[in-house]
């Protein structure tokens, strides 16, 4: 049978005109009557569960209103409501909205300060004797595992978990329906489903997507449909009978329970009610054996009928002293780096190890997580054996983690396991005793079956679990690998759970260990290995995860298999290039942008005995001058230039090594400055960049530079350009005051530029040249030189 | 319900730099010849080095007489316009931080310019995310009340003064996201944005500020029309 939930609340409580009095909750407290009214109305429209009004009367979103310390009489007043409306068999869910506030590394809402909030209107609806905790409109999966943890940490009653999506399938903060399947079934949630935002229309697409990655019953609650506004008035325009048509849909796409929300009155419940209460919920399609993880908005699976995943072990300071040294310092430069390079590499899960010699781990655990989420989207492994930093990691991530790992150590691995349990977590076992590594796979088959049986006591189930064979070296022991495949093999066959192993150890104190990894990479998968811990970004890992995902048939014709192939051929296609005399090779390789070719040419050049002006002159002026020209034309674009000042630039930096500096042509000096109140460096540094490779000595005088400090420079250096920048309008009068103090005072040639500049206001301010880009920049500077050695 | 006059914060993910945006924002146009790695290493020096914050206030706005939150009287004919409809506005601001700025400054002190230059674009293209990604957001949220966003009105579009970004920079509550102005009216850091968005009960004709309005016909950024 489909249950029937209540319509909405606050729609009739503003009908009513007390749902600001000063807030829709305290309507409870205030008018217990109406309250009620609105409820029988919804009971006998056909409603088998009641929700509360007491959506925002969590203390967070309370202290809004300066209610926080009536919680408890709120949200009291809103069960007994409800329950003065219920029949005997009427069920009533204590309804729980978001804080409105974004917990952190998102907002600047505590984890733990968004649970306590949680908690404590959830002791005061089971305290009143609600049947069921519902938490409906979450935006963000971080706020639901919040209240997760909250309502499992206070009550044994059945959660409802209700995120809202929009019209793509994500909810604000980026999460689909399968991936909040993936974080909150595990999590310990009792129904899972969403409502508001959406009609029945919108919804039901997800819905069906819902069903496909949940074995929990679904609830879905709709608005009536997406709402417009009519005489200023919010209005949701669907009528009864719409709904009516649309809910035995929902019910087909694998909702077992229906309801309503905005805009939605007994009459759509009663019409609701009548269209599905007589059917029975589908048959649901299995879920795919295997572990699932899950990041804020993407989730894998891992396991025998899955690609194979890898895991990344990179950030894990280790033995990499850099990284070591700089989380100690604060500064995650690197591990951010090895993330997005991993990440880019293919890694479907990453590894965080913070074990950093005399660090306290436990806070860094937590911050690097967040902080990590915030820059890729896979989900991530927990690599500790401390609770305490497990924990830490746990609660930071928005996500279903894995923990790596736990052993047979009394005194921790029960704590590991109630964690896992807690925050919904999956783990792996390494079959490691109280006596040290075990040598057979018998030995570690018989350690992980008891590791799984004190797991699953702990509540822990099939879905949870991730095994480890042990790799130990074959330099010491010839048979190890032998062991650890039929570790493999053996796991394969008595658990059938997914496998994971660093690899790398196998070859230690061996030459050439890429081969040896390599090839054990390929016999470990043979034998049952799903997702390796290795690094992503070597180039054998990634030849053998690509060929043996065609081999093991995850990719059907090799058709990604051979992408690559052809990605790579196209990087080694070139583009022949006429034979050409070596000037002008090198003028080509400045037009094209090529530095280390520029670099090669120029010393070949002086080599068949080019003079330094020669080579200056005819080839790299000359084929800059192209490049200038095809830019003034429109043909050719800023970074293009760029690249062919650095192709001069690395051709002057090898000439420089063989010839003295005074050898290269000189064009004059230049100081260069943006002025007094600006803060853009971009401009200037082009003009700077393009300039020095111009036969021009640059000074560069930085940004926001007062006026004073340009006089002094220009009376030290005797400058024969000075190249001011300005940006902004507001800073055009900047550039006049400073004109007017050098004016005068020394010969110097004054250029001007900047986005906001004309030839017009050049003049005005009595600038000697305005250059509307860098490439003209260069171009008048020369013509100005000329000119005033004339 | 939202608060009238409160900051409101928020830290978007981004999970990558927009290329095509960065490579607008550089200047590049149509297809060209230019090495995607260049692209692809300020993209990911950005990822690096952003740290990504917005901030939004919601205020009542009088149309009829162009104020915002009874405070602030709009002056530029054009985000009058903008705001024709609404009766709420939203002020927000989005930074990526400084980080960004002095990489791209490191580059071009390495003698990498096209990175550099790219490093820059990419911080721009970051920040107009970090924007969207805001406005994305508060579309969702506000819709539930059957309000729609306007697009983004910042100061220095169309007659919209960059003079005024000393009123906006309050409204925006932009110092919960540590963006300060200078005297000369600049935002610090460099990459960050403030803007307007409205909120209104029709849906409409969108009022995409179009390039075609602005002045600046030599502008890198101008869109083709």
């Amino acid at each position: 049978m489909i249950k029937i939930f209540e319509g909405a609340m606050g729609t009739s409580l503003q009908v009513l005109g007390i749902a600001d009095r000063p807030c829709t909750e305290y309507a409870s407290v205030k008018y217990p009557e109406e309250v009620t009214l609105i409820h029988k109305g919804y009971v006998d429209a056909g409603a088998d569960i009641l929700e509360c009004n007491t959506f925002g009367a969590s203390p967070l979103k309370l202290a809004q209103f300066g209610l926080a310390e009536e919680t408890e009489k709120i949200n009291i007043a809103g069960v007994n409501a409800a329950r003065r409306a219920a029949n005997s068999y009427t069920e009533i869910a204590g309804n729980i909205g978001p804080s409105g506030r974004l917990i952190v590394p998102l907002g600047n809402l505590g984890f733990d300060e968004a649970c306590e909030s949680y908690a404590r209107q959830i002791k005061a609806l089971v305290g009143a004797g609600v049947d069921y905790i519902l938490f409906e409109t979450i935006i963000d999966l971080q706020e639901m595992r919040a209240g997760l943890l909250a309502a499992k940490a206070v009550c044994n009653l059945p959660i409802i978990c209700q995120l809202t999506y929009d019209e793509l399938g994500r909810t604000v903060t980026g999460t689909d329906p399968t991936t909040a399947a993936a974080v909150l079934e595990p999590l310990g949630a009792s129904i899972i489903g969403m409502n508001c935002s959406l009609g029945p229309e919108q919804l039901l697409p997800l819905v069906k997507q819902l069903a496909l990655a949940t074995t929990l019953p679904i609830i879905v609650q709709p608005n009536a449909g997406l709402p417009i506004i009519k005489e200023g008035k919010t209005v949701f325009p669907l009528t009864p009978e719409e709904m009516g048509y649309w809910a035995p849909k929902l019910v087909e796409a694998g909702a077992s329970i229906v309801g309503g929300c905005c805009g939605t009155t007994p009459a759509h419940i009663k019409v609701i009610s009548e269209a599905v209460k007589n059917m029975n919920p589908i048959a649901r399609k299995k879920l795919p054996k295997g572990v699932r993880l899950a990041s804020r908005s993407k989730s894998i699976w891992l396991g025998k009928d899955h690609k194979t995943v890898l895991i990344g072990e990179r950030i894990n300071p280790s033995g990499r002293k850099t990284m070591a040294a700089e989380i100690k310092a604060g500064d995650f430069t690197s591990v951010k780096r090895e993330a997005l390079a991993q990440v880019a590499a293919g890694a479907g899960v990453l590894d965080i190890n913070m074990g950093v010699p005399g660090m306290e781990q436990r806070e860094l655990m937590g911050q690097i997580i967040g902080d990590l989420a915030m820059l890729v989207d896979v989900p991530f492994s927990i690599d500790s054996v401390e609770p305490d930093v497990v924990e830490a990691g746990l609660k930071s991530f928005a996500g279903r983690a894995l923990i790596n790992s736990v052993s047979d150590k009394a005194g921790v691995k029960e704590k590991i396991f109630a964690l896992a349990k807690k925050y919904g977590a999956a783990v792996l076992i390494l079959p490691l005793g109280e006596n040290g590594l075990p040598k057979t796979a018998t030995e570690r088959v018989a350690i992980a079956q008891k590791l799984i049986t004190e797991g699953k006591m702990a509540g822990l189930q099939d879905g949870d679990f991730m095994l480890d064979p042990l790799v130990l070296t074959v330099a010491s022991d010839g048979q190890a690998p032998v062991e650890t495949l039929k570790t493999l093999r053996e796991y394969a066959r008595i658990f059938g759970y997914p496998t994971t192993m660093g690899l790398s150890n196998v070859s230690f104190g061996l030459p050439g260990r890429e081969y040896i990894n390599a090839a054990f990479y390929a016999l470990a998968l043979a034998s049952g290995l799903n997702a390796p811990i290795v690094n992503p970004c070597n180039a054998k890992i990634q030849d053998m995860t690509s060929v043996t995902d065609v081999l093991l048939g995850f990719d059907s014709q090799g058709v990604n298999y051979s992408k690559n192939y052809v990605e790579v051929n196209v990087k080694k296609t070139t583009v022949k290039v006429a034979e050409q005399d070596t000037l002008s090779a090198l003028a080509q390789s400045v037009m094209n942008g090529e530095r280390e070719r520029a670099a090669q040419q120029a010393l070949q050049a002086l080599q068949e005995g080019y003079g330094p002006g020669e080579i200056t002159t005819n080839a790299l002026i000359k084929g800059m001058n192209v490049v200038g020209e095809d830019f003034g034309a429109g043909r050719t674009f800023l970074p293009q230039v760029m690249l062919a000042a650095e192709a001069m630039k690395s051709a002057f930096d090898a000439l420089k090594t063989k010839i003295n500096v005074e050898d290269l042509p000189y064009m004059g000096k230049v100081i260069l400055a943006t002025v007094k109140g600006d803060v853009h460096d971009l401009g200037k540094n082009i003009v700077g960049a393009l300039l020095s490779n111009s036969g021009f000595t640059v000074i560069d005088l930085g940004k926001d530079v007062e006026a004073e400090v340009i006089l002094a420079a220009v009376e030290k250096e005797k400058p024969d350009i000075v190249g001011l920048c300005a940006l902004m309008t507001t800073t055009l009068g900047a550039m006049e005051d400073t004109i007017k103090l050098l004016q005068g005072k020394n010969k110097a040639i004054i250029m001007v530029g900047g986005a906001v500049l004309t030839q017009e206001y050049a003049k005005e301010i009595n600038a000697d040249i305005y250059a509307a880009n860098g490439v003209q920049a260069v171009k008048l500077a020369e013509k100005a030189i000329k000119q005033s050695k004339e | 319900m939202t608060e009238l006059g409160k900051v409101n914060l928020f830290n978007p993910i981004l999970n990558n730099i927009d290329r095509a945006e960065t490579k607008r924002y550089a200047g590049m146009k149509g297809k060209i010849h230019f090495p995607e790695s260049i692209v692809s290493e300020a993209c990911a020096i950005v990822m690096l080095e952003k740290h990504v914050k917005t901030a939004w206030t919601l205020y009542s706005y009088d149309f009829a007489a162009g104020c915002i939150g009874g405070e602030y009287k709009i002056v530029s004919k054009m985000l009058r316009k903008h705001l024709q409809d609404s009766k709420q506005v939203i002020v927000l601001a989005a930074t990526v931080g400084e980080e960004v700025e002095h990489a791209s400054t490191k580059y071009f002190e390495k003698g990498e310019y096209a990175v550099g230059l790219l490093i820059d674009a990419a911080a721009t293209a970051a920040v107009e995310q970090a924007a969207n990604a805001l406005c994305t957001m508060l579309s969702g949220q506000f819709r539930q009340q059957g309000l729609n966003l306007t697009t983004r009105f910042s100061p220095g579009y169309g007659d919209w003064s960059l003079e005024e970004q000393d009123k906006v920079v309050v409204l925006a509550n932009t110092k919960a996201i540590g963006v300060s102005l200078t005297n000369s009216k600049m935002l610090l850091p460099r990459k960050s944005i403030t803007a307007v968005v409205g909120l209104r009960t029709v849906k409409g004709q969108n009022e995409n500020f179009e390039c075609s309005e602005c002045a600046k016909t030599d502008c890198l950024m101008r869109r083709d029309n």
